[in-house]
C-alpha cells in the first residue's frame, strides 16, 4: 500500500515536472511556431494610430501634449520572451510572401548567446508609451506585405512595379500602401513587445545565428508623428559621438556601457557636439533628443522609431585567459525590466531639454 | 475521486507556474557580472612601445589640450599612424580612467572616425562567440585577432591587445563619406595602422613599475593625483634593455 502511494506521488510530481517543462518551452518557442502565447498581464491594447502616412509635427505644444503620459501609465503591458522573433525574420526569405521558400532554418540567436538583462539599472530610453516591435516585418516595413498584396504574385509584382520602379508616378504611395501597408497601423502600436535582436539583416552580429543579424531593438513610440517624443539617457553618460542621425553616448559607471540612439531627429542632437577640449555629462533620465524617422544625410529613411543598442566589451574565458570582444548585446531583457519600472511609476525622473 | 481530482490540480498549478516562470521579469533581471580591471600585458607593451613616437602622438592637438584626461588613463591609448591617412586635425578626446574615448572627425563630409579602449569587460559565458570568425590583422609587424562587423550606419573593428579592449568604428553618413564604408577596406586600413602607442602619466608609472619587476601588474588600489605629462618619467633604460625584443627603437 505505501508503496503504490510513493508511486502515485511520484507520478504526480513527474507531471508537475513535466508540465513546467512544456509551460516553460510553450512559452518561449510557442509564438515561434504561430501559436497563441500566453500574455503577461491584461488586455493588449494602447494608443490607436490613425493617420495614414508618417506625421511631421514638430509643433513643442503637440509634442509635450503627446509625450506627457509618463505618470499615467496605464497597466495592460505584455512582452513576449527575449529570444522570440517574429517568425518570418529569421527565415532564409526576407519577405514573407506564401510563393518564396522559407526554410525556417535561421533561428535568429546563436543558442549560446546571453539574453539577459545587460543594462539592469538602465532608464528606458522614450517618454511616454512604447512599442518593442520589427519595424521590418511589421506594417509599413519592407519585409511585410499586405493581405491585398499577397493576393497573387502578378498583384505583387504590379504593385511592386508601380511603388518602387518610378516613385514620381501617380499612384506610387498608394500601391507602396497596399504592398507594405502604413507604419501608422494601429497593430503596430499595440502590446506584447517582441524582440528583434538577431532579426535578418545584412549587418554582421556575432551573436546571431549566421554572424548576421539586427544589432539593436526597435521601439516605436507612443505615435507615428515624426519628431515629437523624446529619447531619455538611460544612465549618466558621456556624449561619445554625435553623427547626422546617430548620437552615440558612453556610461560614466563600469562597465562603461555604449548606448546607440538612431533616426533621431538631427537638428535636436546636433545640441550635444562635443566641444574640443570639453566633456559633456549628461544625467540619467535628461531629455536627449527627438526621435524620428531619419537616416543618412538628416533624410527621412524609416518608419518613426529609434533603433536603441547597447555594446560592451564582453570577455570570455579563451585557452585560460580572457579575451575581451566590444559587441551588441540584446537590450531587450533590459528594456522590458526599465519599462516595467516606470510604468509602475519608478521611471528615472525626465528632465527638461 | 480525490486521487483524480489531485493530479489535476497539480497539473493546474504547475501550467500558472510554468508560464509563470517563462515571462517573471525577475527571471530576465539576471545581470551579467562586471569584471575587475583586467590586469595590462606591461612586457608585450614593451616590445613595440615607443616613447619617441608616444611624445610626437601626445602633441597632437586634441591629447595636448587634454593632457589631465590622458594622464589619468590607465590604459595604453592606441592612435593610427600616418600609413593610415587618418586626419587628426579634429581629434577629442575623453578618459573616464578605464575607458577612453578618441572622436576623429575626417574632412571628408559624414565621416567619422571613432577610437575607443577600455580594461573593463563584463563575463560571459564560455562559447557566447564559439564559431566567430575573427580576422588576422598585421598591426605593425605583430599579428593581432580582430573582429569586424558591418554596423547599420558603417564598420566596426574589435581587437585586444596587452590584454585590454580596443575598438574602432567608422561612420558614413553623408554621401561623400559612403564609399568609405563601402567594404571593410578603409577600417582594416586603420587597424592594420594602430601602431602608435601613448601612455598617461599614471600608466606610465605602472609600465615603469612592471616592466622592472614581472610581465603584468594589476592597477593600483588607490591612483593618486595625476602628474603632468611633461614631468613622467620615460622609460629609456628599461627599452634598452629590452632591445633585442623591440623591433621599435626608442
Amino acid at each position: 500500500m505505501s508503496r503504490n502511494n510513493s508511486s502515485g506521488g511520484s507520478a504526480v510530481i513527474a507531471v508537475i515536472i513535466l508540465i513546467l517543462a512544456l509551460g516553460l518551452l510553450y512559452q518561449c518557442q510557442g509564438a515561434k511556431y504561430g501559436l497563441p502565447v500566453i500574455p503577461m498581464g491584461g488586455a493588449t491594447s494602447s494608443s490607436a494610430i490613425s493617420s495614414s502616412t508618417t506625421a511631421d509635427i514638430d509643433d513643442s505644444e503637440a509634442a509635450s501634449a503627446a509625450a506627457s503620459v509618463e505618470s499615467s501609465a496605464p497597466g495592460g503591458f505584455t512582452y513576449l520572451p527575449a529570444t522570440d522573433l517574429m517568425p518570418w525574420s529569421w527565415s532564409s526569405s526576407t519577405i514573407p510572401l506564401p510563393w518564396s521558400a522559407t526554410s525556417n532554418a535561421d533561428p535568429g540567436y546563436k543558442a549560446t548567446t546571453v539574453a539577459d538583462n545587460w543594462s539592469p539599472d538602465m532608464c528606458f530610453p522614450l517618454e511616454g508609451l512604447a512599442y518593442a516591435n520589427s519595424q521590418f516585418y511589421r506594417p509599413g516595413g519592407d519585409g511585410y506585405v499586405t493581405a491585398e498584396g499577397m493576393a497573387s504574385k502578378a498583384t505583387y509584382d504590379a504593385l511592386h512595379a508601380k511603388a518602387y520602379s518610378d516613385p514620381k508616378q501617380s499612384g506610387w504611395i498608394t500601391a507602396a500602401n497596399t504592398l507594405r501597408g502604413s507604419s501608422c497601423d494601429p497593430t503596430n502600436y499595440q502590446y506584447p513587445w517582441r524582440d528583434n535582436f538577431c532579426e535578418k539583416r545584412s549587418g554582421d552580429n556575432a551573436l546571431c545565428h549566421g554572424a548576421k543579424g539586427h544589432q539593436g531593438q526597435d521601439i516605436r513610440p507612443e505615435t507615428c508623428h515624426r519628431s515629437v517624443h523624446w529619447a531619455i539617457a538611460p544612465e549618466d553618460v558621456v556624449i561619445k559621438d554625435v553623427a547626422s542621425y546617430t548620437l552615440t553616448v558612453r556610461g560614466t559607471k563600469a562597465p562603461y556601457r555604449i548606448y546607440r540612439y538612431l533616426h533621431m531627429n538631427p537638428e535636436y542632437i546636433a545640441r550635444w557636439q562635443p566641444l574640443e577640449g570639453t566633456t559633456t555629462v549628461v544625467a540619467a533620465g535628461r531629455k536627449l533628443g527627438r526621435v524620428g524617422d531619419f537616416g543618412p544625410k538628416g533624410a527621412s529613411y524609416t518608419s518613426v522609431h529609434l533603433h536603441f543598442e547597447i555594446r560592451l566589451s564582453v570577455a570570455e574565458p579563451v585557452n585560460g585567459t580572457l579575451r575581451p570582444v566590444n559587441t551588441f548585446v540584446p537590450p531587450y531583457s533590459a528594456l522590458v525590466a526599465a519599462y516595467q519600472r516606470k510604468l509602475a511609476g519608478n521611471a528615472c525622473p525626465v528632465t527638461a531639454w | 475521486m480525490n486521487g483524480k481530482i489531485m493530479p489535476l490540480a497539480a497539473v493546474a498549478l504547475a501550467v500558472m507556474l510554468g508560464g509563470g516562470i517563462a515571462v517573471s521579469p525577475q527571471a530576465q533581471d539576471a545581470a551579467p557580472r562586471v569584471l575587475e580591471p583586467a590586469p595590462i600585458d606591461w612586457k608585450t607593451l614593451s616590445r613595440v612601445y615607443n616613447p619617441g613616437v608616444a611624445a610626437k602622438s601626445r602633441g597632437t592637438r586634441g591629447l595636448r589640450v587634454r593632457n589631465e584626461q590622458v594622464d589619468t588613463t590607465t590604459l595604453p591609448i592606441l592612435l593610427p599612424d600616418a600609413t593610415t591617412g587618418v586626419s587628426r586635425d579634429g581629434l577629442a578626446f575623453m578618459s573616464l580612467g578605464d575607458v577612453y574615448d578618441v572622436n576623429l572627425p575626417q574632412p571628408v563630409k559624414g565621416l567619422t572616425v571613432l577610437l575607443s579602449g577600455t580594461r573593463v569587460f563584463v563575463a560571459s559565458q564560455p562559447g557566447m562567440f564559439k564559431g566567430v570568425k575573427f580576422d588576422q590583422v598585421n598591426m605593425g609587424g605583430q599579428p593581432v585577432e580582430a573582429l569586424f562587423s558591418q554596423t547599420e550606419d558603417g564598420w566596426m573593428a574589435s581587437f585586444s591587445r596587452f590584454g585590454m579592449s580596443y575598438t574602432i568604428e567608422v561612420i558614413c553618413d553623408a554621401d561623400a563619406a559612403m564609399s568609405y564604408c563601402a567594404d571593410s577596406a578603409y577600417i582594416r586600413k586603420i587597424a592594420a595602422g594602430m601602431t602608435e602607442v601613448v601612455l598617461g602619466a599614471q600608466a606610465e608609472r605602472e609600465f615603469v613599475a612592471a616592466t622592472g619587476g614581472g610581465n603584468t601588474t594589476q592597477p593600483p588600489p588607490n591612483p593618486g593625483k595625476p602628474t603632468d605629462a611633461v614631468a613622467a618619467p620615460v622609460n629609456r633604460d628599461i627599452l634598452k634593455r629590452q632591445a633585442a625584443n623591440n623591433p621599435v627603437k626608442p
